[in-house]
């Protein structure tokens, strides 16, 4: 089956069956420089102390 | 009885709770025990070197212990199939892996809105972020300090990220082109070698375990410390009943599941640690005089909002290869774009996107995570060379209210096999959670199709949901009247018991909870170390 599955499946040419002890370590894609420092331009978190009650009336279920 | 042994602290479960507390006595000089209803998994014992891995994750490595059912297993009864290993590790020997923490808003959705059964915890996360970064040099994490969706991480250690592959690329450059967060993911998966472990070689399947060590479980990042230091770890101990005289713990008798017999510990301090079904079960089953339901259960909260996380199952296939059987568990990457509240959308909590590696070719053919099975028959082939490995999963994964009637009881006609009552379970969803997770599934497929997904297929919102995660049913808390446990873990109706596991978590977050239940731990632990005497001498258990 896995001799199958490289020689006739696109997706699967590096597939070798069980997990070990090979694993995917040499044929897997790293993260590339400028992807990573794309990471930083979103995303934020509220402070502890800036945490305060919501506007309970615009919840849908609560209505 | 003939006769009980004495000890200092009496520790109940050896997962992460149990696990992380014994870490942080092991060198006090303090007489520890340990009991595991389970066994020390072996290397070998794991099928990742077999033909047949994949079978196995639906018999012997189910994560189910209704269907695996193994000696040390007991029945978990109810509209649940909950994620429960019984061994050393506890569940982690089976987790994926990935290692988010709280935000600083989790620990205030009292504050935020207080909806159902929601309090405030009784911390925050500036009190538990130092905890967060013992933890996890304790376990070994892998991954990218720097996540502006977090207050900084710098004392965090870090092993080099586990690398995105074909998959993780493809999810981030959807996140990237619609504007949303995103960020390389946390994982508890070595990626440099350590004592006795082995460095990942993105292997994948962590979800039956590591036998190289790899994974990060109290298994390889404990145990072999503590014993080692002389803690008393005993498996195939299964506790019946933690004792108690008065207003205090005394400790617990246990069966050895290899003779049969029965045994008395009595201890000056007891650590609960059985996770959120099995903590109350126990709790509940140690009912006795002076405590006619149950144990720390005077005020009747052990048991309720449980949480197990509100979960769709989002697949998508391209048309070019993703190669998700490539590659590490957890997750390459995760989005929280839409983590926080926002009431415009009409309800309260958010939740994370979070990326799935795949399996091999049986869960291809199976259906993936979603019931998309291969046709039998002249279709099957032509199905399968254009859906394997073409593959990208992502979890919608929510925060669910901790409403008081989702809640774990004694079953009252089934017993485990020394007959202890089995676990119940009551969950229904909450009408928040239904439509976090359509929103949530609305917005996966939003960023898949944008990147090219030519199918998609989804599970809607599952239920029962898959209860990974166990949270909740003894709750920490400010007040004695709405929760099981003081900000220490205490139990407010018995100072010297202690519970420490996903139960204690006042809410669920978005997130994972292993990091977060570790990080408690290690609090919980350092506590008990410098204020051994004064616990064993407290009456009540201190609010503040």
């Amino acid at each position: 089956m896995v001799i199958a599955i490289r020689k006739n499946v696109p997706a699967g040419k590096d597939y070798h069956g069980p997990p070990l002890p090979y694993g995917y370590i040499q044929s897997l894609e790293p993260w590339d420089e400028t992807t990573l420092a794309q990471a930083n331009d979103n995303g934020s978190y509220l402070e502890t102390d800036q945490v305060e009650r919501v506007d309970l009336s615009k919840v849908t279920w609560i209505q | 009885m003939a006769s009980y042994e004495e000890v200092d602290v009496l520790i109940i479960g050896a997962g992460p709770g149990g696990a992380g507390v014994a870490y942080e006595l092991k060198d006090t000089g303090a007489k520890i025990v340990c009991l595991e209803q389970g066994p020390w998994v072996t290397a070998p014992e794991h099928p990742h070197y077999h033909d047949e891995w994949e079978i196995e994750k639906q018999r012997g490595w189910a994560y189910d212990p209704n269907v695996r059912q193994l000696p040390e297993d007991y029945p978990v009864t109810g509209t649940t199939t909950p994620y429960m290993m019984n061994n050393v590790g506890g569940s982690t020997v089976h987790y994926a892996g990935h290692w988010p923490r709280y935000k600083p808003v989790d620990f205030r959705k009292g504050t935020e809105h207080g909806l159902e059964g929601t309090i405030d915890w009784p911390i925050s996360y500036e009190d538990l972020a130092p905890f967060y970064d013992r933890n996890d040099a304790i376990y070994g994490i892998s991954g990218l300090i720097g996540d502006p969706s977090y207050p900084d991480r710098k004392n965090a250690q870090r092993d080099p990220m586990v690398l995105p592959g074909k998959l993780g690329l493809k999810y981030a450059k959807a996140s990237r082109d619609l504007g949303w967060h995103w960020w390389p993911s946390d994982n508890a998966v070595i990626t440099r070698p350590r004592e006795n472990r082995e460095a990942d070689v993105g292997m994948g399947n962590e979800l039956s375990g590591s036998p190289t060590g790899s994974l990060s479980t109290p298994a390889h990042a404990h145990w072999p410390y503590n014993v080692r230091a002389g803690v008393d770890l005993r498996t195939m101990a299964r506790v019946e009943t933690i004792t108690a005289d008065g207003g205090r713990a005394t400790g617990a008798v246990y069966i050895d599941r290899n003779t049969g017999n029965r045994h008395e510990i009595r201890a000056k301090i007891v650590v609960l640690a059985a996770n959120g079904i099995g903590s109350p079960r126990m709790l509940l089953a140690s009912a006795q005089k002076g405590h006619e339901n149950g144990l720390a259960n005077s005020n009747g909260m052990v048991g309720k909002h449980l949480m197990h996380h509100v979960f769709s199952f989002c697949d998508s296939w391209f048309d070019e290869p993703v190669e998700g059987f490539k590659g590490s568990f957890g997750s390459p990457m995760y989005s929280h774009e839409f983590y926080h509240t926002d009431v415009n959308r009409g309800f309260v909590n958010g939740f994370g996107m979070q990326v799935a590696r795949s399996f091999g070719p049986s869960y291809a053919a199976m259906g993936t995570h979603t019931g998309y099975t291969a046709p039998w028959g002249e279709k099957h082939r032509d199905f399968f060379a254009n859906h394997f490995a073409n593959h990208l999963m992502v979890f919608m994964f929510g925060e669910d209210l901790p409403v008081e009637t989702n809640r774990v009881t004694l079953d009252p006609d089934v017993t485990d096999s020394d007959g202890i009552p089995a676990a119940h379970v009551n969950y229904e969803l909450h009408e928040n959670d239904i439509a976090l997770a359509k929103y949530g599934i609305e917005k996966i497929f939003e960023a898949t199709r944008a990147v090219g997904a030519v199918e998609t297929n989804d599970t809607g919102v599952l239920y029962p949901p898959p209860a990974w995660h166990l949270m909740g049913t003894c709750r920490m808390g400010n007040d004695p009247q709405d929760s099981t446990l003081n900000k220490w873990c205490q139990t407010w109706d018995l100072p010297n018991l202690f519970v420490v596991d996903g139960s204690t978590l006042t809410t669920g977050g978005a997130v994972n909870p292993t990091s977060t239940i570790g990080a408690l731990a290690v609090r919980a632990g350092e506590y008990i170390k410098r204020n051994h005497d004064h616990i064993t001498s407290q009456r009540t258990t201190p609010t503040m």
